[in-house]
């Protein structure tokens, strides 16, 4: 029994740090003709959709720079644009969930180029690729609070996508940005945890292997019919196992990435 | 007669007093030496910034007018075999290998076979540092903020500037962090006061020269794209995004601001 617990103490300690937010910037390439992202903090490229940023890592308060985005030379078509459309509102964590915003508003700006993400998701804008074909861009993001306000310190999260205007390449997976504006590392990384496991299907893009023997087969779809109605196979991370995620699951049948 | 073992010594007194007065004239002198080395430091650096501006201006001239270019970012992947721009420089032997770090270079993230202390540079792949120098983003094709936004606004040809004297190409790196081991600056997320100072001494060395912080006061060496080099405070090349002379777009009118001021 003792045996047994060790064991579990240990895949859990495994599983926080697999979790543990990414520092760096975020890796672009095209994968199956979608833009693909993962992480760039070691020394391997690291699939993922969730990415940590702590407001204030510059010295500025409730301010970043980061994550930044990376695509190699040759990546994208020169002369096309690359862009983020946020696909939901900003919220917060409480610990065991997120919550909408009610005051706090986060700024994402380029210059000229501003997409103000509040409780509803807005449109976001595209910047040219360079010449290359790289597109190594780095958006400002500022929180701050309606009505002159200060916003609550906690954890922020917001859900993207990204998109080429090249009539070619598909968007990405939904992504994950999670905020830190003052609150601990270890809650943070919480946070960062929750959403992959809740949100981002354990972080990996093969979120229709819902019993992870790294194959999309009948026996998942057995289990999300099984779990039909209810949140126990939802994918899309609306709380409901229903036909987009039927959709989903069908979408990625074969061998996970 | 006197006797050897009656030969007046120095007193314990006078010895201290002695002692005292050596470390009076170190504690004075030491400082000044320090300076002065630092001085040298600086002035040695800032003729190494006006080198590779010529280095830079020729090799736009030999390019029909193209800029040189930065090529790499600080995340980790690298954008073009592995050299900085000055790297590019010395290799097509328009400068010396030896101007690529600046006396006043105390950066951690040299490697050992560069006569470093060895420490990657942070989130990059265990990558280290290779020049002092980075190139004002504004002036690099890839990199720069406007190119992004529209395509007609690149300024990455001489004839594409419109004042050469007031518009930085060249700037000294920060020598910890992630942009340590890149050769070009984020400009356009410098913002205002109070944080521009400190965003910006978190990409580019503003107080190599002064040694004292993030600040409008804070004083690095700069070179413009005319060939001149400046040991210029950071508010007199950056007040705000409207207001500087790294943007091309704006560099004119900050000039005719800086000198009102």
């Amino acid at each position: 029994m003792q045996r047994i617990l060790i064991a579990a103490c240990a895949a859990a300690a495994v599983a926080v740090a697999a979790a543990a937010q990414h520092a760096g910037d975020i890796n672009l390439s095209i994968e199956q003709g979608a833009i693909h992202t993962a992480a760039y903090s070691g020394p391997a490229a690291e699939p993922s959709r969730v990415f940590g940023a702590t407001f204030g890592d510059t010295g500025v308060q409730r301010f970043t720079s980061n994550p930044g985005f990376e695509a190699l030379p040759g990546t994208f078509a020169p002369g096309s644009r690359t862009g983020f459309t946020p696909l939901s509102g900003l919220s917060r964590f409480t610990g065991i969930g997120l919550e909408p915003v009610t005051v706090e508003r986060l700024e994402v700006k380029f210059l000229t180029l501003v997409s103000v993400v509040g409780t509803d998701p807005v449109p976001g804008f595209d910047l040219a690729v360079q010449s290359n074909g790289g597109w190594h861009r780095h958006l400002n993001f500022r929180l701050f609070a309606q009505g002159g306000k200060l916003p609550s310190s906690g954890i922020y999260v917001v859900e993207m996508e990204l998109y080429s205007n090249d009539g070619v390449t598909l968007p990405s997976d939904p992504l994950w940005l999670v905020f830190n504006d003052g609150r601990s590392t270890a809650e943070h990384n919480e946070a960062v945890a929750w959403v992959e496991a809740n949100l981002a299907g354990g972080g990996a893009p093969c979120a229709g292997d819902l019993d992870g023997n790294g194959d999309v087969g009948a026996s998942d779809l057995a289990t999300l019919l099984a779990a039909w109605g209810t949140a126990g196979a939802d994918l899309g991370g609306d709380g409901l196992t229903d036909a987009a995620d039927l959709a989903a699951l069908l979408a990625s049948w074969g061998a996970c990435p | 007669m006197i006797h050897p073992s009656r030969r007046r010594a120095f007193t314990l007194v006078e010895l201290l007093s002695v002692v005292a007065i050596i470390a009076a004239i170190l504690a004075l002198v030491l400082p000044a030496a320090s300076s002065m080395r630092q001085r040298a430091r600086a002035a040695t650096c800032l003729a190494n910034i006006r080198s590779l501006q010529a280095a830079s201006l020729a090799y736009s001239t030999d390019s029909s007018g193209w800029l040189i270019d930065a090529r790499l970012p600080h995340g980790g992947i690298d954008q073009g075999g592995g050299e900085s721009f000055v790297e590019v420089l010395s290799n097509e032997g328009y400068c010396d290998v030896s101007q690529i770090r600046s006396p006043l270079d105390d950066s951690p993230h040299w490697s050992v076979t560069d006569g470093g202390e060895g420490v990657p540079v942070p989130n990059s792949n265990g990558a280290f540092r290779r020049t002092s120098y980075g190139l004002n983003n504004h002036l690099a094709r890839e990199f720069s903020p406007w190119a992004a936004v529209d395509s007609s606004k690149t300024t990455d040809r001489l004839s594409k500037v419109s004042d050469h004297a007031n518009t930085v190409q060249l700037l000294l790196m920060t020598p910890v962090g992630e942009f340590a081991g890149s050769d070009h600056p984020h400009v356009e997320g410098w913002g205002a006061l109070p944080g521009s100072p400190v965003i910006a001494s978190g990409e580019v060395a503003i107080s190599a020269v002064s040694q004292d912080g993030a600040s409008p006061e804070a004083v690095s060496n700069w070179a413009f794209l005319d060939g001149h080099v400046e040991s210029a405070s950071f508010g007199r090349v950056y007040v705000d995004e409207s207001r500087n002379r790294l943007d091309p777009f704006v560099s004119p009118f900050f000039a005719r601001f800086a000198s009102a001021n």
